[in-house]
């Protein structure tokens, strides 16, 4: 995988390099606007019994980058990578008679089930608030709604609480020093997906910005983690015929339980 | 921790060191083999423990309680231990109390209480069972200090005695009305559902002093029938919460099979009063940890859980 990536990134410097040059041809006319091109080291995340959590690459270049170094900081990325869409209750304990337990819930739809942004430096520092909050750029301009308007005030609590609990989960981060430019053009940065991730599909953006504001459009990619193999089949068959799983899993215990007696018999 | 040999659990859906979960089963193994217990009360607050959805926890604590008490069923069967009428009439029961059990379950975590209950049953049965074992045990080693003997506890008539539908139980030597086998069976299916236990720490006791049934015959029929309700409860389970993990369950019962092999080497070098004090003392430990989590205010008073589920 990290071979890979250096691979297509020696490709990209290539490419920029040769850009470059062509637009050093035609320097007479206005300087063309910044893009970019970006993707990940892995499209497909298989999660099978060994998963443990994996590392994807981001990287990409910036065509007609005015950059003459990597360190020169005209640019900044923001890159965000957000999970498979989910609904869910957060619950607040609150002590009853003594006892800890659940006493009131907000439901949400639409939480990520993963966010990660990664960053050239702090994003609040990168653009204004509302620049951020349009594209819903970090924690605090991410869309957490309840479902029922009521209680706004404690519906911010519940947000929070969600934002703090995925955060302590490893599915939630802020990387402010998460992407780094590695020539004048080419940046990358790298995420590490944890063994909780949910399963599905991951959408990755990718955003220009230079002096506070976005610069051409943001470049999306999407990665997939897939269940495999032997969990991937246990799973359907749990899911799909629950009968038969439950009848099997009881037949599988009760071989075992023979086998064990047959094995240590001392009698 | 560091992670030897990762497995990715496929309906718990965390990642779990396999060497763990082999060593978890094979300490609760040891302990069944020691003091000739299912030891499904210490399986389910383990995978609780380690971040185990409790209602995966107590799903997959029935399926493991199958492997371990075919041993134990085998040997006793074989014996002529078993009272079969006795045991199918509480089984009856049993299959009523699981059923009800399951969708308790399934009820209780759409009201986001499910671990509440599942806890507050274990410390409650727990801290009874494991109370009573103390007592009981602690007065017999002291009598045996002072070289009493245990009094035989056969005669007596209890308020059991007098209920309608008598049934005879041959292999048991009793007349007695079928009601309170069948409560039992009730009782025990449902806490089998809910706690992932195959209720031997409520059937044994109950069969001893309640109905007064010889104890050459407690274990093997309490095995009988909590073979079938913990089958029963595991599909049961599977099929209405989708909450029985087969890899979990496998991996505990790998390490049980051999733990049970050490604990009854052991347990055979120790006095049945000293065992009985052990494990009460676990119980009552596992009770007050569990209470402990349910009295002291949590670090993060707020969960998620997917909605409805």
């Amino acid at each position: 995988m990290e071979r890979s990536a250096k691979a297509i990134a020696v490709l990209a410097l290539t490419l920029c390099f040769w850009h470059g040059t062509a637009a050093a041809q035609t320097a007479a006319a206005p300087a063309p606007r910044e893009t970019i091109e970006a993707d990940v080291s892995t499209r497909e995340v298989p999660v099978g019994g060994n998963f443990s959590g994996t590392r994807v690459i981001v990287f990409g270049t910036i065509e007609n980058s005015k950059q003459t170094t990597a360190d020169e900081g005209l640019y900044d990325i923001a890159v965000v990578i957000a999970g498979p869409r989910e609904e869910l209750t957060a619950r607040r304990k609150a002590n009853v008679a003594g006892l800890w337990i659940n006493a009131s819930s907000f439901n949400f739809k639409n939480v990520p089930g993963y966010y990660t942004v990664l960053s050239t430096r702090p994003i609040k520092d990168i653009a204004p608030k509302p620049v951020l909050w349009q594209l819903g750029i970090g924690f605090d301009n991410l869309r957490i709604v309840p479902e029922m308007t009521a209680g706004a005030k404690e519906a911010g609590e519940f947000r929070d609480a969600i934002l703090r609990v995925k955060t302590q989960q490893g599915l939630y981060r802020e990387v402010p020093e998460g992407v780094a430019f590695i020539g004048r053009s080419l940046f990358r940065g790298s995420v590490d997906l944890p063994a909780n991730a949910p399963v599905g599909e991951f959408n990755a953006w990718v955003y220009l910005f230079r002096k506070g504001e976005l610069a051409g459009s943001p470049y999306k990619t999407k990665l997939d983690l897939k269940r495999q193999g032997f969990e991937r089949a246990v799973y359907y068959f749990a899911y799909v015929h629950p009968l038969w799983y439950g009848i099997v899993s009881v037949a599988i215990a009760l071989l075992a339980g023979f086998l064990a007696t047959m094995l240590f018999r001392r009698d | 921790m560091e992670t030897v040999l990762p497995v990715y659990l496929p309906i718990a859906e965390i990642s779990v060191d396999v060497l763990l979960i082999i060593g978890m089963g094979a300490a609760v193994g040891f302990l069944s083999g020691l003091f000739g217990v299912g030891g499904g009360f210490l399986i389910t607050p383990l995978l609780i423990f380690i971040g185990v959805p409790s209602t995966v926890a107590v799903a997959t604590g029935s399926n493991q309680v199958v492997a371990s008490s075919v041993s134990g069923a085998l040997a006793q069967w074989r014996r002529g231990n078993v009272d079969f009428k006795l045991g199918t009439v509480m089984l009856l029961g049993g299959l009523v109390g699981s059923t009800v059990g399951v969708f308790v379950v399934a009820w209780l975590k759409k009201k986001g209480q499910v671990d509440l209950f599942i806890s507050l049953t274990y410390v409650t049965m727990l801290g009874v069972i494991g109370s009573l074992m103390l007592v009981e045990s602690l007065n017999a080693i002291w009598k045996t200090r002072r070289g009493d003997l245990a009094p035989a506890t056969r005669e007596g008539h209890s308020w059991l005695h007098g209920l309608p539908f008598k049934q005879r139980f041959h292999r048991s030597k009793l007349y007695i009305s079928a009601i309170p086998p069948i409560a039992l069976g009730i009782f025990v299916g449902f806490l089998s559902a809910i706690m992932g236990v195959g209720g031997g720490f409520v059937v044994v006791p109950a069969l001893i002093y309640l109905m007064r049934v010889p104890t050459n015959v407690v274990i093997g029929t309490s095995l009988f029938q909590t073979i079938f309700v913990a089958a029963y409860t595991t599909v049961m389970q599977a099929w209405q919460n989708q909450s029985v993990d087969a890899v979990l369950a496998l991996l505990l019962v790998v390490g049980g099979v051999i733990g049970a092999q050490f604990g009854v080497r052991a347990g055979q070098k120790l006095k049945g009063e000293q065992l009985r004090a052990m494990l009460a003392a676990i119980v009552l430990a596992v009770a007050i940890r569990l209470a402990f989590g349910l009295i002291l205010r949590p670090n993060e008073l707020f969960s998620l859980s997917a909605i409805g589920g």
